[in-house]
Order: C-alpha cells, then structure tokens, then sequence
C-alpha cells in the first residue's frame, strides 16, 4: 500500500506537468518594427502576443527563442499578453525573414540542455511559432537635398555656359 | 581521527553559513529614451534596463511606469505595467537571471509639444524565495527634454521634396523661354548661313 501511495506522488508532479502544458495555442500577435531610424539611436522590435489554449490554460510561463538565441519574454500585469521586445544598433539591425520560437517550460529545458552540448536547437520543436517580415528602417536619404539641388543647379550652368562659348566662338 | 572530523564538521559549518550570507536580489533600474530627437507624433522609444547586482533572483519583478499619461502620449505598443516571469523560470535560468539583466521596450507618440519631465518607473519584488515583503524600488528618471512641434521638425529636418519640385518647376520658364527664343533665332540663322554658303 505504501509503495503504491509513494509510486502515485512521484507520478503527480509528472502529471500535473503533463496537464499544465498548453494545448493547441491559438495567437493573436500585433507586431512593431521601428521603420523611422532618423530620430532614434537604436531600432527597437516589439511583438505583443496573445496566447488562447485549447484548455482555457493562461498562467504558463513561455521562453522565446531567435536565430537560436534566448529573448526575454515579459507579460502584461492581467497575464493576458506576452510581450517580446529587444532594441539594437540601426546598422545591425535584424531584417528579412526570421522566426520567433516559443518554448513552455518543459520545452525550452530541452532547448538549453541542447544548446549546452552543442547539439543542433533547431530540430526542437516548439509549442509555436511565429513568422515575422522584418523591413531595414529607413536612415534617412542617401544625398541631402540641398546639395542635389545645388549639383543641378551647377550643371545647368556647366551646360549654359558651354553652349555660349561654343557659340561666341 | 577525532581531528579529521571536527575539521570537516567545521568545513561544513562554514560552507552552510556561506550559502546563508548569498545577499537578496537587489534590482537597477535604468529607464533611457532611445531617441535622439523627441517629435510631436513621432515614435518615442523608451528602455527599461533591469540590472540585478544582488546575489539571488529577483522573484514576481513588476515594473508599472504612470509617466506616459494617455492625455500627452498615444500608446503604440508595449505596456506600462507588465510583469517579469523569473519566479517562473527554471532553476538553470533563474541562476542567469540573478546578476544578469533584462530589458524591455515600449513604443508611445507625444501627442503635443514643449517641455516635458519624464519621471521615473517604479519596480516591485520579491528579493529572496522566502521573503514576504515586496521590495520597492525606483528607475532613474530621465528628467526633462523638449519635444519638437512637427511643424518645425518638417522645416528644419524633412528632405523638402516638394519644395525643392516647386521651385524646380517655378525655375523652368526663367530657363526654357530665353532658351527657346535663343534656339528658334539661332537656328534661323544658322539655315541662313547654310543658304548663304550654297550661293
């Protein structure tokens, strides 16, 4: 009897881990990219995701994953949204097409136990994932206007004042 | 024999009272605008730095910023209270986040212009797994910057495309007229000269 008592609790945490796990995750994401670099010192990423379980699980704790690469997930005070967020340098910012990975618990375990041994993470599977287009942000124009006006200006005066010495001589 | 074990009883004293002074998390907090202009409807980005310098995980960090009234700024993304999972995390992460740092970015645009004092965040936590009191703390404060009126943002910074097309287009009767009547008598007389040449 006390063996089965003691063969229960130590399969209880493991179930109730197995429960808490969220099913069929349904996101709504609203994504922002900075597109305006000319008044800024870094481009930020901001992503709001609302992650719906087919139980009707909210209070599970998500791990996010880009290019391999761990990014703090934090959640708004209600619990109702996960917010992934990360700023960096206009030159180097991340652009094209990337995938942000999201891991539960148990998940992303297995993803740092990998990226410990220097095993391939990109096999894990995720609980979702999300496709994000990321557009370069826009640094402002490549020549000034000013100075593409006074290099017009300048060449149609060259032109003018050839055509005359052309025709005074 | 006896020496052995007192030795290692002492050993293990001292390692257990070592483990027992790990100082409770303590957390900085650094709040940064990333713009280097602030404009009237332009994005303003704000950085939250979560640095923790104590020797144990911050546990149910919350941050809530009451500086971006909905009156002056428009909310674009991100929120002003959210709250951070590190009580959450598994043990390996919450050793990385204890020492580590976390930053977190919001979106807002100014709806008006002049002057405006941003205040500081304030930051809430649990600084140790046993502790029940919520530790308070407070982000830097940023202070007072201006914020530019879109209209003098577009006078003094936008590429003036239009402007400098207007004047282009205000510029070619100046230029097209006495080149055309120079084209229409020059040609004239260049036919007459041809003429001339063939007499």
């Amino acid at each position: 009897m006390a063996a089965r008592v003691y063969l229960v609790s130590l399969l209880l945490p493991i179930l109730a881990a197995v429960c808490l796990g969220c099913e069929n995750p349904k996101v709504t994401p609203k994504v922002y990219s900075s597109t305006d670099a000319t008044i800024v010192e870094l481009v930020a990423f901001v992503g709001e995701f609302e992650v719906l379980c087919s139980d009707g699980d909210k209070n599970f704790p998500l791990f996010a994953t880009l290019n391999d690469e761990v990014v703090p997930v934090t959640r708004t005070s209600d619990i109702s949204k996960y917010i992934v967020s990360w700023a960096e340098e206009p030159s180097n910012a991340k652009s094209g097409s990337q995938v942000l990975r999201f891991f539960d618990e148990a998940g992303f375990g297995v993803f740092r136990k990998a990226q410990r041994a220097g095993e391939d993470v990109s096999k894990i599977s995720p609980l979702f994932s999300v496709p994000l287009q990321l557009e370069r942000a826009y640094k402002g124009p490549w020549v000034r206007s000013e100075f593409l006006a006074f290099a017009i200006s300048v060449i149609i005066f060259y032109i003018a004042y050839s055509t005359k010495s052309h025709i005074m001589s | 024999m006896r020496l052995v074990w007192a030795l290692g009883s002492w050993l293990v004293l001292a390692c257990l009272s070592l483990a027992d002074d790990v100082s409770p998390a303590r957390l900085l907090v650094a709040k940064r605008l990333l713009n280097n202009m602030l404009v009237e409807g332009k994005d303003l980005l704000v950085q939250y730095g979560l640095y923790n310098v104590g020797g144990q995980a911050g546990l149910d960090v919350r941050l809530i910023d009451l500086g971006f009234p909905p009156d002056d700024f428009e909310h674009v993304v991100g929120e002003h209270s959210v709250r951070f999972t590190a009580w959450m995390w598994p043990s390996t992460l919450k050793a990385a986040f204890s020492g580590g740092n976390v930053t977190y970015n919001v979106v807002v645009r100014p709806r008006s212009y002049g002057y405006y004092n941003f205040t500081a965040a304030q930051v809430t936590y649990l600084p140790t797994e046993e502790s029940t009191q919520i530790q308070v703390g407070y982000s830097s404060h940023p202070g007072q910057y201006g914020i530019l009126s879109s209209k003098d943002y577009e006078r003094r910074y936008s590429p003036h495309v239009m402007d400098w097309g207007a004047f282009a287009l205000m510029c070619i009767p100046t230029l097209a007229i006495p080149y055309l009547l120079f084209y229409k008598s020059a040609s004239k007389y260049q036919a007459l000269m041809k003429h001339s040449k063939r007499q």
